[in-house]
């Protein structure tokens, strides 16, 4: 079989019914400016080595440049896709490399002299789609000096790319495209290549600062061009973009017109839920009361809001997935095309160059980029900003791990995020799934068969066009099974709580939502020990149910995607905190950089959890 | 490099040696027996003092570092890093880097005008004042400098080689067992769920272990009849060819490590996972098995040329080693070889 230009074989275990796989798309290395200022050293080649579980050493490094801490995971990933930033890409490897044309110029140097002020100056003039001189009068000398990262960064994808029968890991070819907009309203994306064939550059803010035209270039250069080039590209921390990041409006307050609708829907298939700056998938009180919507949640709305004193920092309704999810059926139903009907995934973000290293863990190194950035120095105390988290995983099912097949499970989105753990979680929906199915032995058999999975449209209703057609078979109904994170020898995973389907439609013109709980129990009373993070009480390996909508319209538009959640355990601060045994009776013995331990706002537990992709529904026209 | 010719001439061992290993830098070698023999730039020792004050240092750099005192073992291992950092940063020098430099030189540039706002010395002028404070020997960012082009010259030869096919046997030869596809079994499992069952989980299984046994249930071609006994699950009966580590990312270590012991055609058990308890036949077992080279081919090559970057900065120290007398300060006040 041949995959973009290479000849690669069928995998030995390929599974006609597909498997869950693991993997994380958005990783940075010291090819990425912000993670370089934080003396970040790997390099592509070694966050792929991280990936398959060798053990690889991470800043600070001793007077002599050698590493003094080292990571390693304890359970390999399926996949991975390096996505250092477009942006700076030239600059970072000529700041960095005597005798090229600009190591000389005063922001290199200052870039080599005082890390951290280039990182926020040179951030700020990316962000301002600014080249600085020593780029040249059209910035070309900066972007001919990223021809050389982005060669190795497609080499070292290349090199570690199991082609061979035994399908050990995957690698995909990638880039970060670092939209921003005013103080640091974040519309960043992820752009991710189906095979080698790929642009000779990565396409910059600095250069397309639009994003309308950065779909039109990806079409132009990657899918329209000749060959097998096949691109998508995946929004990440809607959380941190003030309302940026889906717009449905354009500046002259019009609404968004059918080319930008029509691209989002050809290019987004997907979008990041999850990831080491937070949770994106709602938040309480905004457009929602459910009360899990309270999950690691950023306080601010923007980069900007976290580092200027006294910008507005309210976090929006637009900022979370759930509500721009409701507000694409609104929009197809003017339109007829949603720009908005997401898949979900979930990564880690980590500019360290750590794929994959998502667990809650007292060893939690921090992820670096915009969080605490990791100095020269071992420091007690936090890693990260309390509010930050080790990141999420893509769970993507595909019937073998190979760039074509887990690219063709992303393309039709039938994807979810963890939220760190490996929960598996499949969602099918259909006009009449048995009541039987979870008895069975063939329930992903059945689901295909019956129906369609998670990040589809329902088929028609069968007799829809039948009046006599008796309401109780008029509902769509939902099959959803979830398997809890089978665990390591060192950490057992945790039980499951519950599943919940979340419903959202519009009614009337209005946009609505419900959470259902489908299985599992909410009230087991199980529960965390916070001296010494020990669990109580009863959960559940795995938990099924086929569910029918009792308040099913058919004139209504609507989407379903499950959450799975677990029993409470304790979040990496708090097992931080017990590691060094903090204690908080006597505020005035907490050792220094331990304080957030004790902060009235500190949240100690966590309830881990799976998002699927949803399944929707149109109504007839 | 007429030097370095002329030492290969010189000593038929050590000759042979470097024209077999294309590994050892001649440049570093060449430039390194030129510091030392040539009375212009002589005048690096070709003895090694580590004193006392030396090994305070480390000592105390580790403990701020990770906040406790070296072992002993990590103490010596300090010291002899130390050694191994003093001897190439000797050669670094002797190559003239610490002069000429572009980043050595900003830096102590940097540092002068720091100290001394004097703007009406031009950089040439600083820098002979930094020259003149041998501040170069002190600035921990120049020894980190000198030390990465070091290690830079010294590993792109060795990764800039393409090895050659008998190469590239000999190193998937040697290393065999980092390329070996591990042992794979494939089986079918029948699962009793702890959720559901609870205290009675474990007789349960015993009792459909014996209950296929018994009825001689045959999953290759009665699969149904066999799973119909299941609690629902979601992970199919049937299991493709997996090795240990994948079946443990699906249904737990335990089930994983249990599952390689089992007798082949035959239903055993109890087997228990992360979810419950299992009825398993195992039908077909793969051994570890080595792929064809050229089904790692690319792997072999970048492990290979890991190793030869290793092999060439280890040759490179203990040649150094060899020339240069290392004498470590004993507490007594006398020094050891």
């Amino acid at each position: 079989m041949v995959e973009g230009t290479v000849e690669r074989e069928v995998c030995e275990d390929r599974t006609a019914d597909r498997r869950a796989f693991f993997g994380d798309l958005h990783v940075h290395t010291g090819f990425s400016l912000d993670a370089s200022t934080m003396g970040t050293r790997t390099h592509p080649a070694d966050a792929y080595r991280f990936a398959q579980g060798e053990r690889v050493g991470i800043q600070p490094f001793d007077a002599n440049g050698r590493p003094m801490r080292s990571i390693q995971l304890e359970r390999p990933i399926d996949f991975a896709a390096v996505t250092d930033h477009a942006e700076l890409l030239g600059e970072t490897r000529i700041c960095n490399t005597p005798g090229m044309t600009g190591y000389d110029s005063i922001i290199c140097r200052i870039y080599r002299a005082w890390p951290r002020v280039a990182y926020y100056w040179m951030n700020l003039q990316a962000a301002r789609g600014i080249r600085h001189d020593f780029c040249g009068d059209d910035g070309g000398i900066c972007r001919e000096a990223a021809r050389t990262p982005w060669q190795e960064n497609r080499e070292a994808a290349e090199a570690a790319y199991d082609r061979s029968a035994a399908c050990r890991f995957t690698t995909f070819h990638g880039y970060e495209w670092t939209g921003g907009a005013g103080l640091g309203n974040n519309f960043h994306r992820n752009v991710i290549f189906a095979n080698d064939v790929v642009p000779d550059l990565p396409t910059s803010f600095i250069e397309t600062p639009d994003l309308v035209q950065f779909w039109g270039r990806l079409d132009r250069e990657c899918r329209s061009a000749e060959g097998e080039c096949d691109v998508l590209v995946i929004p990440h921390n809607s959380n941190l973009s003030a309302g940026r990041m889906f717009r449905t409006k354009t500046e002259d307050d019009l609404s968004i017109g059918r080319t930008e609708v029509e691209r989002r829907n050809a290019f987004e298939p997907l979008v990041e839920i999850m990831q080491h700056k937070g949770e994106s998938e709602c938040s309480l009180g905004l457009g929602t009361r459910d009360e899990l919507c309270r999950f690691e949640k950023l306080s601010t709305n923007s980069f900007g809001a976290r580092s200027v004193p006294g910008s507005s920092a309210e976090p929006l309704p637009r900022q979370f997935v759930r509500n721009i999810l409701k507000e694409g059926l609104r929009i197809e139903a003017r339109l007829g095309t949603n720009p908005f009907a997401f898949g979900f995934i979930a990564s880690t973000d980590t500019h360290l160059g750590a794929p994959g290293l998502a667990q809650e863990s007292s060893s939690y190194p921090g992820h670096g980029g915009a969080g605490k950035p990791p100095g020269d120095k071992l420091v007690r105390g936090f890693p990260d900003h309390i509010d930050f988290n080790p990141g999420g995983l893509a769970g993507v099912w595909a019937e073998e791990n190979s760039r074509r097949s887990l690219f063709a499970g992303m393309k039709r989105k039938e994807t979810f995020g963890t939220s760190g753990p490996r929960i598996q979680v499949r969602l099918f929906g259909g006009w009449g799934y048995p009541e039987t199915m979870c008895q069975s032995d063939r329930f992903a058999r059945a689901g295909y068969d019956g129906g369609v999975p998670m990040g589809s449209t329902l088929p028609p209703r069968p007799g829809q066009d039948d009046p006599s057609t008796p309401p109780a078979s008029r509902a769509p109904n939902f099959a959803v099974s979830a398997m809890r994170d089978a665990g390591t020898t060192l950490s057992p995973g945790t039980p499951l709580q519950r599943i919940q389907i979340i419903k959202g439609w519009l009614e009337d013109g209005k946009l609505k939502e419900r959470v259902y709980d489908v299985a599992g129990n909410a009230r087991s009373g199980a529960g965390v020990d916070l001296d010494t993070c020990r669990t109580w009480g009863t959960g559940f390996d795995s938990l099924c149910d086929v569910w029918s909508d009792p308040d099913f319209d058919a004139r209504e538009p609507a989407f379903y995607y499950a959450r799975v959640v677990e029993n409470p355990t304790c979040r990496w601060s708090q097992q931080l905190c017990i590691a060094n045994h903090i204690r908080c009776n006597d505020l005035d013995d907490v050792p220094e950089g331990f304080e957030p331990c004790c902060d009235e706002n500190h949240t100690r537990t966590i309830q881990e959890r799976a998002w699927t992709s949803p399944i929707w529904y149109t109504p007839p026209s | 490099m007429s030097d370095t010719a002329e030492q290969m001439k010189a000593g038929p061992g050590r000759g042979k040696r470097l024209i077999r290993s294309p590994l050892l830098h001649f440049v570093v070698l060449g430039a390194l027996l030129y510091g030392f023999n040539t009375a212009g730039r002589g005048t690096e020792p070709d003895v090694l003092d580590v004193s006392h004050e030396d090994m305070a240092a480390l000592v105390d750099d580790w403990t701020r570092n990770t906040g406790r005192p070296p072992s002993d073992a990590e103490r010596e291992r300090l010291i002899q890093q130390f050694i191994d950092d003093e001897l190439l940063l000797q050669v670094a020098r002797s190559l003239g880097w610490d002069r000429d430099d572009p980043v050595v030189q900003r830096r102590l540039i940097q540092n002068v005008r720091f100290l001394d706002a004097a703007p009406e010395k031009n950089d040439a002028q600083v820098l002979a004042e930094a020259y003149a404070l041998e501040m170069e020997r002190s600035d921990i960012v120049v020894r980190r400098r000198l030390l990465e082009r070091m290690r830079l010259m010294v590993g792109d030869r060795a990764r800039s080689r393409t090895p050659t096919r008998e190469e590239l046997e000999a190193y998937f030869e040697a290393h065999s067992d980092d390329f070996m596809r591990p042992a794979r079994i494939r089986l079918t499992q029948i699962h009793l769920s702890r959720d559901r069952r609870g205290a009675s989980l474990h007789d349960d299984a015993i009792a459909l272990v014996e209950r296929l046994e018994g009825e001689a249930i045959d999953p290759a071609n009665d699969l149904e009849a066999a799973t119909a006994l299941a609690d629902p699950f979601l992970l199919q009966a049937r299991l493709p060819l997996w090795s240990q580590r994948r079946l443990g990312e699906r249904l737990g270590p335990t089930f994983a490590a249990a599952a390689f012991d089992l007798p082949m055609e035959r239903w055993s058990g109890p087997v228990e996972s992360s979810y419950g308890e299992h009825a398993v036949y195992v039908h077909e077992r793969i051994d570890p098995v080595l792929p064809p080279l050229d089904d790692v081919k690319t792997k072999v090559i970048a492990e290979l040329h890991r190793q030869w970057e290793g092999e060439a900065m280890r040759d490179v120290l203990r040649e150094l080693r060899g020339r240069v007398e290392v004498r470590i300060a004993l507490s007594d006040g006398s020094s050891a070889s």
